[in-house]
């Protein structure tokens, strides 16, 4: 009898200890499309793979080093054709079924398969088809490609295994969290496992929270309001002007990343194929106008009245808080709106009345497209027909819903000049190949070439393909270099503005360390805790 | 030759039938219709994923040939017909899930927040639109009309957005979209029917305005009121969608604007069907009331 | 009580010629950027204030409302004549043409037309004028919105059409026309007008709507809708009251719509 009594306060207490540890809430803006971590790939599911995955080798977003995670260690062979695994013993997945070279192998019989359509299985595949994979004893694993893949490593950040015995097949899993309910259109559940192997220095179990909550909500402005109700502990990716409203009531609980690796530009529809007029298409195609164009767009204005400051005016692909691979050399091109009309004139273009007109005296103008719903966008698109109008263009601007844009920009090619925006979630060069590789269908101006169109295409090519192949750090970010300058000086996109990570998180979180690389505010969601107040507060 | 076989109720019962088969056919030609709009529409055959610059050329066309397969509406159509006998609705493109499920969870959402919303819209049209019709002061009938404007003059987005900056359900905002556009009918129909000349002599010979009102007055209103009554059904329904999108709330509204957005097919082909069936079933319920009422035509 | 309805012409009428004549009046180019000035208060300058980008809050406020009240206009009077004749002849010929025509009603009403308008907007071709662009959308609204109002009319003419003093025309042989003009239409009118008084403000209305989700008229043309759209950003109003001059400007026109096209006999 005292023995049951002892054993149901102790039970009482475990209770009431693992019930103190909180729930963290924020939001999702869509559904996740897929809870398979294998086809992760938009912003939802992606973050369901993060927080509940368990990767080989793991991206610390603060030092921006590489730590062993669920590999105890691993080493580069044959000239980084090869990598060997040593797994760490005794890790198990979410339902208990332990975690082996087994579950790597079969992970990768999935990636190997030319078949199947996935995001990170084809960053694994760019090396070529036919990755080979061994183990040798129950933890070593050894992969080789067909080529060298260089940052080889950082691919294995994002690779996230399933259990290979499990009857719960992807629902098995290896990371700090689990999911257990999703309702769609309302809300994913993620308990804390228990099988987690990690610890902290006290040597307790992580992670600390108890549960996350991700509330699926599309609609800014309600994040904010249930932000500020005390409903929501972290809001990703802030619009500058909600920034600028919350920090204002809220001082202390935004924070300022600095610039995120993304970025806005514009491009112009270059594609042979493309159904619009022949003379528009030799616009678009001379250096010059893009030239002209680049120099009469204020990026400073930009990020002044758009980002309210939180931006900064973009020169190239690669945003200055990538801090190895961008090329200090390059910067955003100025305005100077003589350099423009020079630029223009050259090109033979001349004015009629405030009109630019082409050689064959047609009027410039130019339809603009963007994603419909986007304010941001919607305010570039105005700022910039305000700019070229002063060089006598017009440009007819026109918001589209995603799928039409996406049907114009990957099929039809209905399109005069579009802009977008670039989400970089990779800080390596190989991350953008399918941008600069002129074979690829993500090539923005001229997607899908049998041979490149212009010879600095096809010297972009050789350097992407040097830059991925290459084992030297240093060749790689020669090669890398010069791609970047090579755009910034044919100007095949504009870039526009980088903008900053805006985040907000509540004063009853601790831990958290915003980073300007994604995850900005979870990265480190094992470590995460909530206040004692808050989670009394939540549990009143 | 019915009318002599069956007489009147014959007649009556074949009215319903005729309605009834009518509304079959709507239903039928609205899914068809649905289908053929998704069909029709720019990107109903490319995937947000196709714009992953991680993808391959041959994985972004292999996603291309995948949304790609119900090419013919029509096809479509029967074999999505063909597995609703058997229960089946498909799965849903956008959400991974079966659409059955989908719907079955958000359909209760949303006609709590639909009926709810409606019954208090109608409560105080009919109270106030009375009211301010019986009442002739010109007066109350600005202030009454001020209301409604203002109520008109609010975009339904921003009603919910508000709604939910006062923590009020979207219920209130689905009630404050059908209030002012049932209201002016109400207003006109009390009015114009007190203003019928037996109502007046009536009036002039002294009758109690309650017993004019109840015996001349309403009966006379009750058609038309009847018929806004279906239409109000199918407005309310057509306001969850912007309503639920923007105050995110889990509804059939809020998973039509979404599937809408992602070229849902199987998703928009249900909910178009679903929506149909309803509205048919309200009117055919609001004409069968006319017919009782002794309106023949139905 | 007659001179609220006086005033409420009187704010129509102004409303209308102030903003046809915008392009004298207005103090600026609706889409001209004073990047420095952006987001101020009204000033001898900018009267009403000028938004994120600098433009002149008046000036686009009176382009704003010349562009939806042709737009409005243009569109209820499409819808309700539609409306009139589908509706009209369903109740008024009875039988399988009023079955037809029902079926047609039931099946407008059902359909998902807002997935209708964006697939028609998306298949505009880019570079259209934004007045090219205008016309559009209001005959595509009109041709999506009349079902509604004829199912009203629909009902109202079966019931004007069985009442006693119809049926006695009817047995006296007054033909078809003469029974619709003489005494079907002027039976209509209140129906009419209420309807039409709806569908102003709800298509001004579907306008704000279309601009929430960004598919609105195209920028930098400004409308009322795009200017209300401002208002989702509500935390600002208490420090910025002027971006609800749009709002305000709606309401007076709906309210006096309403008030202006009451039937006179309403006010005695």
């Amino acid at each position: 009898m005292g023995i049951a009594l002892g054993l149901m306060l102790a039970a009482g207490l475990l209770t009431a200890n693992a019930a103190a540890q909180g729930e963290l809430r924020f939001c999702l803006r869509t559904d996740p499309k897929t809870f398979d971590p294998l086809l992760a790939a938009e912003e939802a599911s992606e973050t369901v793979r993060y927080l509940t995955g368990g990767v080989l080798i793991r991206f610390n977003r603060k030092t921006q080093g590489l730590e062993p995670e669920l590999a105890d260690s691993w080493k580069l062979q044959d000239g980084g054709r090869r990598i060997d695994f040593l797994l760490r013993s005794g890790i198990h997945f979410s339902d208990g079924t332990p975690f082996d070279a087994e579950d790597v192998l079969a992970t990768f019989r999935r990636i190997s398969d030319p078949a199947f359509a996935s995001a990170i299985a084809d960053e694994f595949r760019s090396a070529g088809e036919g990755i080979k994979f061994s183990s040798s004893g129950r933890y070593g694993v050894s992969i080789t490609f067909p080529q060298p893949l260089a940052g080889v490593e950082f691919l294995f950040d994002r690779l996230s295994f399933s259990s290979s015995r499990s009857a719960q097949k992807e629902k098995a899993v290896l990371g700090p969290f689990y999911v257990t309910e999703y309702k769609a259109g309302q809300h994913v559940l993620l308990r804390r496992n228990t099988y987690y192997w990690k610890k902290d220095r006290q040597s307790a179990r992580l992670p600390y929270l108890d549960s996350i909550r991700l509330e699926i909500q599309s609609n800014r402005e309600n994040e904010l309001l249930r932000y500020r109700r005390g409903e929501l502990d972290f809001i990703d990716k802030l619009d500058p002007e909600l920034f600028e409203r919350l920090r204002k009531d809220m001082p202390t609980s935004v924070v300022d990343a600095g610039p995120s690796l993304d970025s806005e530009f514009l491009w112009f529809n270059q594609a042979a194929s493309a159904p619009i007029e022949e003379y528009k298409r030799a616009w678009f195609q001379s250096q010059r106008f893009r030239r002209a164009i680049s120099a009469a767009i204020q990026r400073s204005d930009m990020v002044r009245l758009v980002y309210r400051g939180y931006g900064r005016p973009a020169g190239g692909p690669v945003s200055p808080s990538n801090h190895v691979w961008a090329n200090a050399r390059v910067q955003p091109h100025g305005y100077d709106l003589q350099e423009a009309r020079r630029l223009l004139q050259q090109d033979g273009f001349r004015w009629e009345g405030e009109t630019l007109r082409d050689k064959q005296g047609n009027a410039v103008e130019f339809s603009l497209i963007t994603n419909a719903g986007s304010k941001t966008r919607s305010q570039l698109g105005a700022l910039l027909q305000q700019d070229l109008k002063k060089l006598g263009i017009r440009v007819n601007f026109t918001p589209l819903e995603f799928q039409s844009l996406i049907e114009r920009i990957t099929k039809s090619q209905k399109y005069e000049a579009c802009l977008l925006g670039f989400t970089n979630m990779d800080l390596d060069p190989n991350g953008q190949m399918n941008v600069w590789m002129s074979s690829s269908t993500h090539h923005a101006w001229n997607p899908g070439q049998n041979t490149p169109a212009t010879a600095w295409e096809a010297e972009i090519d050789g350097l992407m393909k040097t830059q991925a192949t290459a084992a030297n750090p240093r060749a790689r970010k020669l090669a890398f270099d010069r791609v970047q300058a090579i755009v910034s000086e044919q100007a095949p996109i504009l870039y526009l503005v980088h903008p900053n990570v805006l985040v907000a998180v509540s004063g009853s979180v601790r831990n958290a360390a915003p980073s300007a690389l994604a995850p900005h505010l979870y990265w480190n969601i094992e470590h995460l805790r909530l206040t004692d107040d808050r989670r009394t507060g939540r549990e009143h | 030759m019915i009318k002599i076989i069956f007489g009147a109720r014959g007649r009556f019962f074949m009215q319903v039938a005729g309605r009834a088969l009518r509304s079959l056919l709507v239903l039928a030609l609205a899914g068809l219709a649905g289908a053929a709009l998704v069909r029709l529409a720019p990107g109903w055959d490319v995937d947000e994923a196709q714009v992953d610059l991680r993808l391959s050329r041959q994985s972004v066309e292999r996603i291309g040939a995948e949304r790609a397969l119900s090419r013919n509406p029509l096809s479509f159509y029967m074999k999505y017909l063909s597995s609703l006998t058997r229960g089946e609705m498909g799965r849903s493109e956008v959400y991974g899930q079966a659409v059955a499920q989908l719907i079955g969870e958000r359909f209760s959402v949303t006609a709590r927040t639909v009926g709810a919303g409606l019954l208090i819209a109608w409560c105080a049209a009919l109270l106030l639109g009375t009211a301010v019709a019986l009442s002739d002061r010109p007066a109350v009938l600005v202030g009454a009309t001020a209301l409604t404007a203002s109520a008109l003059s609010i975009p339904a987005g921003l009603l919910a957005v508000f709604c939910l900056l006062a923590r009020l359900p979207p219920l209130a905002a689905i009630a404050a979209i059908v209030f002012p556009r049932i209201f002016p009918h109400v207003y006109e129909q009390v009015r114009a029917g007190r203003a019928r000349p037996y109502v007046l002599f009536g009036r002039g010979r002294g009758i109690p305005p309650l017993r004019m009102f109840l015996w001349y007055v309403l009966p006379l209103a009750a058609g038309p009121l009847i018929a806004l009554a279906g239409v109000s059904v199918t407005l309310a329904f057509s306001a969850s969608i912007p309503v639920e999108a923007l105050a995110d709330s889990a509804g059939l509204g809020q998973l039509a604007w979404k599937a809408a957005l992602g070229r849902d097919l199987p998703v928009l082909v249900t909910i178009t069907l679903l929506l149909t069936a309803i509205t048919t079933l309200v009117n055919f319920w609001s004409d069968l009331l006319l017919l009782c009422l002794g309106d023949t035509a139905v | 009580m007659r001179a609220i309805r006086l005033l409420a012409i009187v704010f129509l009428l102004a409303t209308a010629a102030i903003s046809l004549a915008a392009d004298w009046l207005a103090p600026h180019d609706y889409a001209e950027q004073f990047r420095d000035h952006a987001g101020e208060p009204p000033s001898p300058r900018f009267p009403a204030g000028t938004d994120e980008l600098g433009r002149d809050r008046a000036s686009r406020l009176l382009h704003a409302c010349r562009t939806s009240l042709l737009l409005a206009l243009g569109t209820a009077s499409l819808a309700i004549s539609l409306a009139a004749i589908i509706g009209g002849v369903a109740g008024f010929r009875g039988g399988w043409v009023d079955s037809a025509l029902s079926s047609l009603m039931d099946l407008m009403l059902s359909l998902p037309w807002l997935f209708l308008l964006l697939t028609v907007r998306a298949l505009l071709p880019l570079n259209t004028s934004p007045s090219a662009s205008i016309s559009a959308t209001a005959a595509l609204i009109g041709l999506a919105g009349w079902a509604p109002a004829a199912r009203v009319i629909r009902a109202n003419v079966l019931s004007v059409r069985n009442s006693a003093p119809l049926l006695y025309a009817r047995a006296c042989g007054l033909r078809d026309y003469r029974l619709l003009a003489v005494h079907l239409l002027p039976n209509l009118k209140p129906v009419l007008r209420a309807q039409f008084w709806i569908f102003v403000p709800v298509f001004l209305l579907t306008e704000a709507n279309l601009g929430l989700l960004g598919l609105g008229i195209l920028e930098p043309m400004p409308s009322l809708g795009s200017m209300l759209a401002e208002l989702q950003n509500y935390d600002r109003i208490p420090s910025a009251p002027w971006m609800l001059t749009p709002a305000f400007l709606l309401l007076g026109i709906v309210t006096s719509l309403h008030l202006a096209m009451a039937e006179a006999k309403t006010w005695e």
